[in-house]
């Protein structure tokens, strides 16, 4: 008996520090790894613990009445049925209940809207369906994609460990950093979250919100989109990766030259054999999602590309519809988002795969003189336009 | 069929209005 | 039902039977029945949904549905359940037993009550329909957010129109209502002595006219964004896509307590019953309804903390969400002092309706937490949230909609339900309910998203005992099916007043109530 109640008391110790002891069945909030998911989680218990208090006393009550105050036990009805006194009582005794949680709450909602001071501000960009980062300190820019291989969901290969949860290229922020976050959207609403670090916020296309967090250890923490945005809204997960101060630093310049030499590559000119490859794998991250691996889309809602009027017309029109996207319809434009090579790379390969055999093919400079003619025509909102949306609220 | 003298009519009518006057309102607003 | 009762009639009028009769009737029975019936067509498919999202949600990975179709399910059975089921079930309710309660013949307009019913399965068909439209039905969630409610294809626009009809279908219905307990109670009556049931309908009927005229709003300003180059929700166009969350939930928050306020009223008429004691603090109850009801208009954007609301904006929300909570207590409280010290007994009714008092404060302790802004940003668009409105409606609504009908099945059919039967469908809802949605606080908590057919393997155990679950609370629903059809048919006689605790007018009246009742007004003291 006694060991019950011991081992008992543990769980509930352990429910109710940061360091669950069961693992597998999750039954608070995620060990936080910042001082505001600190505080929630203990304001959370707070709130746990009171409700939990007038639970006991009040359907202790009522059980305590099922029993005692049945007919079949030969109880007799009594016939008060009302007394002011008792009504101000259960009144004015939760209200006092309610103040005492209120403040300590009302202190972390200005917390956490406090972003003065940042060490560091990145701009986060929620797309259909992926991440932006741009971190305007150090001009480093990526996109991050689920990584997660069709077959694990599909169900024909075994799931990995962070199934779901990992992506190509994670956020990297040096720890015990404050990190302010611009966040906005190019064309639905999003919202990020990492839970671990206590910061939440929805993603409003054509607005920019802000938010922070400052994570205390290095570490990995993963979070989702939590707002509906469509067909992938699950598959859009983010990965911020806490690092020391040194390793963030030789991050960014690795980032900053994996970029030059990104946009070296817009100035080259490549094989249709190059192209199709490297095609097939921007196509992968950002095609198929609505167009299918098969090129085949989703009858009534994306069209096909393998034997369509596009892939199969002249190639000017083909860049245009990748540029530019198709205004009142899901198909977004992607001048913004993909760089002169990765365009020329995809129409080649959309041109040549499938049932497509045009055998023709486009270069990066061919794209970056469609982009110049058009510049003044395109009016999809691409993240520079985001940039000069109103300030944060 | 006698009608009966039961204010009905007037109650339904304000009623009415006000839904009427909402659904206007919120149209409006979001012209603002 | 109302045959055999019929027949006790001594009009001659010559009503039309067959379709006709259900297809042209102005009796507020028959429209109640055919509200009922209505209700409970719409919540099996809308279950049937659920059970396919409950099925692919087993376990990680796509097996049955894909993303966009399970986006289309979680949509369409929240539509459904909301506007299609919960609704039309308390205006069903409203129908029978308010003008029994309050001795009146009819309701004040009723053709216009007739018209109310019939637009409800035109909307029904629309809805279901969409699902085999070109693209499928709506994906965007009952909550409709632009922009991604301006992506979808024609069934977007059908579901608009849907959507409006069912609002007419509610605002002419609740005028009615509403007329009806304003203009027509018997001599007497005044309005602190009419059943709780009746003062949590007529309030009730004021929130549907203040808010489904401003979901209207709303909608039109979604399809005119679709269709005809306006930008009420576009930034580039210079509008707001937040805006559209303001005005949605200035209806939604409302909406929440509209479907919640004739549940207490049916509670607040079963537990006096069955516990042979009045209902404690009458007036107390009164003015608790109102003022949870004035309330619901100042709290909507605790919906929205994590759209990027100032400071004082997330304060001013969360301190008046959380006072909600205290007329709510004092509800709960005086419903547990309604018990103490009576003489209960516990037939199907009372079983429900003391499940409701216990599960339904589960529910509403999780909308504290929720009310606590801090802690919503961590939970907001999580499966607490789902948890959360699952306890609220399901054990809250769903499980009073059974009560009432088990407690006033025998005055509408004039015989006893199969006690047994409903014992039966009570405890396997119960258990099964709890299993599903408990697991749910914990999912949200862990950092499980809402609205996605595949998850990480974390949440794997909770999601297949929340399986589980949801296929037993599902399958027990046709445990009530049979029960309802049973008494239809046959069953032991109820008496007149058929419960022996049971106070109130419709309790003067022989069961079943014959077709025409009150048509000379009785006398209250």
């Amino acid at each position: 008996m006694k060991k019950m109640w011991q081992r008992a008391g543990m769980m509930g110790a352990a429910l109710m520090t940061s360091r669950s002891a069961l693992a597998e069945y999750a039954y608070n909030l995620q060990v936080p790894a910042s001082q505001v998911a600190q505080d929630v989680f203990q304001l959370h218990n707070l709130i746990m613990l009171v409700c939990l208090g007038i639970f006991v006393v009040v359907f202790g009550a009522m059980f305590y009445s099922l029993i005692k105050h049945r007919k079949s036990v030969g109880h007799q009805a009594a016939h008060f049925h009302e007394n002011t006194t008792v009504e101000i009582i259960w009144t004015v005794i939760p209200f006092v209940i309610l103040v005492g949680m209120a403040y300590p709450a009302a202190k972390v909602v200005i917390d956490m809207k406090d972003t003065s001071n940042p060490d560091l501000t990145v701009k986060i960009t929620g797309y259909q369906w992926k991440w932006g980062y741009d971190y305007l300190n150090d001009g480093v820019s990526f996109y991050s994609n689920l990584s997660t291989p069709h077959e694990q969901i599909q169900g024909t290969a075994k799931k990995g460990e962070n199934y779901l949860l990992e992506v190509d290229e994670p956020m990297v922020v040096p720890v015990g950093k404050r990190v302010r976050m611009l966040i906005t959207a190019n064309d639905v609403i999003h919202a990020w979250w990492v839970p671990a670090l206590g910061a939440k916020q929805d993603a409003i296309p054509g607005f920019i919100r802000d938010s922070w967090f400052k994570a205390d250890k290095i570490g990995t923490y993963r979070g989702q989109c939590v707002e509906l945005c469509g067909k992938d809204h699950g598959f859009m997960p983010i990965v911020v990766e806490v690092v020391s101060e040194e390793d963030y630093a030789a991050w960014v310049a690795k980032k900053k030259s994996t970029a030059a030499v990104a946009s070296a590559d817009n100035t080259k000119t490549f094989e249709l054999t190059d192209l199709v490859a490297r095609g097939e794998q921007v196509y992968q991250a950002n095609c198929a999602a609505c167009h299918q691996a098969d090129g085949m889309g989703l009858a009534g809602v994306f069209p096909a590309i393998s034997g369509s009027k596009v892939a199969n017309g002249p190639i000017g029109d083909h860049i245009a519809v990748v540029l530019n996207g198709v205004p009142g319809t899901a198909m977004t434009a992607f001048a913004g988002m993909l760089s002169d090579a990765d365009v020329a790379a995809v129409v080649t390969y959309q041109r040549n795969a499938w049932n497509n055999k045009m055998g023709d093919l486009a270069q990066p400079a061919e794209i970056a003189a469609v982009r110049g003619g058009a510049a003044a025509e395109a009016a999809a909102p691409a993240p520079a336009a985001a940039a000069a949306a109103p300030a944060a609220q | 069929m006698t009608e009966k003298r039961t204010g009905k009519y007037r109650t339904s009518i304000i009623l009415a209005a006000l839904a009427i006057g909402l659904f206007l309102f919120t149209l409006y607003s979001g012209l603002k | 039902m109302s045959d055999a009762a019929h027949a006790h009639d001594d009009h001659s009028h010559g009503h039309p039977t067959g379709i006709m009769r259900w297809l042209t009737t102005t009796n507020h029975k028959d429209i109640g029945t055919m509200y009922l019936w209505f209700a409970l067509i719409m919540l099996f498919s809308a279950g049937a949904m659920a059970l396919l999202i409950r099925a692919e949600l087993f376990q990680p990975g796509l097996q049955i549905t894909n993303p966009d179709f399970f986006n289309q399910l979680t949509t369409m059975h929240g539509l459904i359940m909301v506007f299609g089921a919960l609704m039309p079930a308390f205006t069903g309710f409203a129908n029978w037993q308010v003008p029994l309660m309050i001795g009146a013949p009819d309701m004040a307009f009723p053709r216009m009550n007739n018209w109310s019913f019939w637009l409800l399965p035109v909307a029904g068909l629309m809805l279901i329909s969409s699902f085999f439209l070109p693209g499928g039905a709506v994906a965007g969630g009952w909550t409709m957010y632009p922009p991604l409610f301006i992506q979808g294809g024609i069934s977007y626009d059908l579901t608009i129109l849907a959507v409006h009809i069912l609002g007419l279908s509610s605002i002419m219905g609740s005028i009615n209502i509403a007329t009806t307990i304003l203009n027509m109670r018997a001599p007497g009556l005044t309005m602190m002595k009419m059943p709780l049931f009746v003062w949590t309908w007529l309030i009730t009927a004021y929130l549907l006219i203040a808010t489904m005229p401003v979901l209207a709003g709303a909608v039109t300003m979604l399809l005119t964004d679709r269709n005809f180059g306006t930008h009420f929700f576009n930034a580039a166009g210079g509008g707001d896509p937040v805006m559209f969350q303001h005005i949605f939930w200035f209806f939604g928050h409302p909406e929440v307590y509209i479907l919640i306020l004739p549940a207490f009223g049916i509670v607040s008429s079963i537990i006096p019953t069955f516990a042979r004691k009045p209902l404690f603090g009458y007036a107390s109850m009164v003015y608790a309804t109102a003022s949870i009801a004035i309330l619901s208009f100042i709290v909507w954007a605790h919906h929205m903390f994590t759209t990027g609301m100032p400071v004082t904006g997330q304060l001013f929300f969360m301190f008046s969400t959380m006072l909600i909570a205290v007329p709510t207590g004092v509800k709960v409280f005086n419903w547990v002092a309604t018990m103490w010290k009576g003489s209960m007994t516990f037939e199907t009714p009372m079983l429900f309706s003391i499940a409701f008092v216990c599960l339904f404060t589960i529910g509403g302790f999780s909308g504290l937490v929720l009310a606590v802004a801090p802690v919503d940003i961590q939970v907001h668009d999580t499966y607490y949230v789902v948890a959360h409105f699952h306890y609220v409606l399901v054990s809250g609504s769903l499980f009073t909609i059974f009560a009432g009908i088990y407690y006033w099945l025998p005055k509408w059919t004039g015989h006893m339900y199969d006690e047994k039967l409903g014992k039966l469908h009570f405890w396997l809802s119960v258990i099964g309910m709890n299993i599903v949605f408990f697991p749910m606080h914990f999912l949200g908590l862990a950092g499980m998203p809402r609205r996605i057919p595949d998850y990480a393997l974390q949440f794997t155990e909770f999601n297949q005992i929340a399986t589980v679950g949801a296929f037993i609370f599902g399958f027990s629903q046709l445990i009530f099916l049979a029960v309802v059809l049973k008494a239809i048919r046959g069953g032991a006689k109820a008496t007149d007043r058929v419960w022996e605790g049971a106070e109130g007018l419709e309790w003067t009246l022989p069961s079943p109530a014959p077709y025409h009742t009150f048509e000379t007004a009785p006398v209250v003291k």
